[in-house]
């Protein structure tokens, strides 16, 4: 009788110690290998996408160098702003 | 040159046609790249009419890998985008189902990693791209461009924020088509070359053994978290075209 207490209570102590270890807020946050990845790819895109612009304006006015540099520094300017939402993301999680 | 070196860590994402096929000049060939996208939707299938077929009241393991990834589709797509994203499921859900998938299959020696080429991906990240941009038009009127003017900047700021804002919606179907494409190419391409060391150390080969058994599981990891990030930014991005105000 008493040995099928102690099961009861082993048990007891191992699920309690298995509901220790996945703590709930584990599957909603993604590993840091990502987080570091998407952070790096934001900063380029942006700014490709801000150099892009610029050597599309300055085929169609002609006005090159102009509106690569201050697409490239908007660009630069989006990338930073990227980051900044996706730390400011994990700080929620 | 490539063709003389038995060890060549690219030739896996080479584009072989199959069936030859043109239509009005414009080359539609069966590549080995669209056979394993037939195989990834194969797969999918299988899993879910093979899981589904029974429906017990005990699951066995295909049934229960089929409700599991429903249920973690679905819990995503509730806790990010909430009631409304509802309507949505069954696109995000065949989307993250499909890379997964592709990822997974791309795993297996002597097959084609679909989601390795740029162009894939960018078709994907682009459609998405175009859809929550008409969702966000559709559910908000004009009043969708307020994303580009956030609320509580002095006017004078506006010719700076207002382009710095455009340029950074622009960026992201190319940073989620990015991530997803450098992911599998570099992951696949680094396993590749680190098989050819095995090969080329001879006995010393074991090292680059031992790393490799190492990596293949890393890879396995990123091919799941790709498809996971892909898939959860989706709804972010849909999130953020239902809801412009948050």
């Amino acid at each position: 009788m008493s040995s099928d207490q102690n099961d009861i209570r082993n048990l007891q102590e191992k699920i309690q110690a298995a509901k220790k270890s996945s703590s709930p807020d584990t599957p909603n946050t993604p590993k840091p290998i990502g987080k570091i990845m998407k952070v790096v790819v934001e900063i380029v895109a942006a700014m490709a996408v801000g150099l892009g612009i610029g050597i599309l304006a300055d085929n169609y006015f002609e006005t090159r160098p102009l509106f690569i540099i201050i697409f490239f520094l908007l660009g630069s300017a989006a990338g930073i702003l990227n980051v900044f939402r996706v730390a400011k993301s994990l700080q929620n999680n | 040159m490539a063709a003389d070196n038995p060890i060549d860590p690219i030739h896996q994402f080479e584009i072989s046609k199959i069936a030859e096929m043109q239509i009005a000049g414009i080359d539609i060939s069966f590549t080995n790249s669209s056979l394993f996208m037939v195989f990834a939707i194969a797969a999918t299938m299988t899993l879910f009419i093979l899981g589904l077929s029974k429906r017990s009241i005990i699951p066995n393991r295909m049934q229960m890998l089929s409700e599991l990834s429903y249920n973690f589709i679905a819990n995503m797509l509730r806790d990010q985008v909430g009631d409304q994203g509802r309507a949505y499921f069954p696109f995000i859900f065949s989307l993250f189902m499909f890379i997964f998938f592709c990822n997974f299959i791309g795993l297996i020696p002597y097959t084609f990693t679909v989601t390795s080429h740029l162009i894939v991906t960018f078709a994907f990240a682009g459609l998405i791209f175009l859809a929550v941009t008409i969702i966000g038009f559709m559910k908000n009127g004009l009043g969708y461009l307020r994303i580009f003017y956030p609320s509580g900047i002095p006017i004078f700021l506006a010719p700076l924020i207002v382009p710095i804002e455009i340029i950074s919606y622009l960026s992201k179907p190319i940073s989620l088509s990015v991530r997803l494409c450098a992911n599998m190419l570099a992951g696949h391409s680094i396993l590749k070359i680190f098989a050819g060391f095995i090969v080329m150390l001879g006995f010393l080969g074991f090292a680059p053994l031992i790393f490799l058994v190492v990596l293949y599981a890393l890879e396995t990891l990123i091919a799941a978290l790709q498809a996971y990030i892909f898939t959860i930014l989706t709804c972010i991005y849909l999130n953020d075209a239902l809801h412009p105000d948050h």
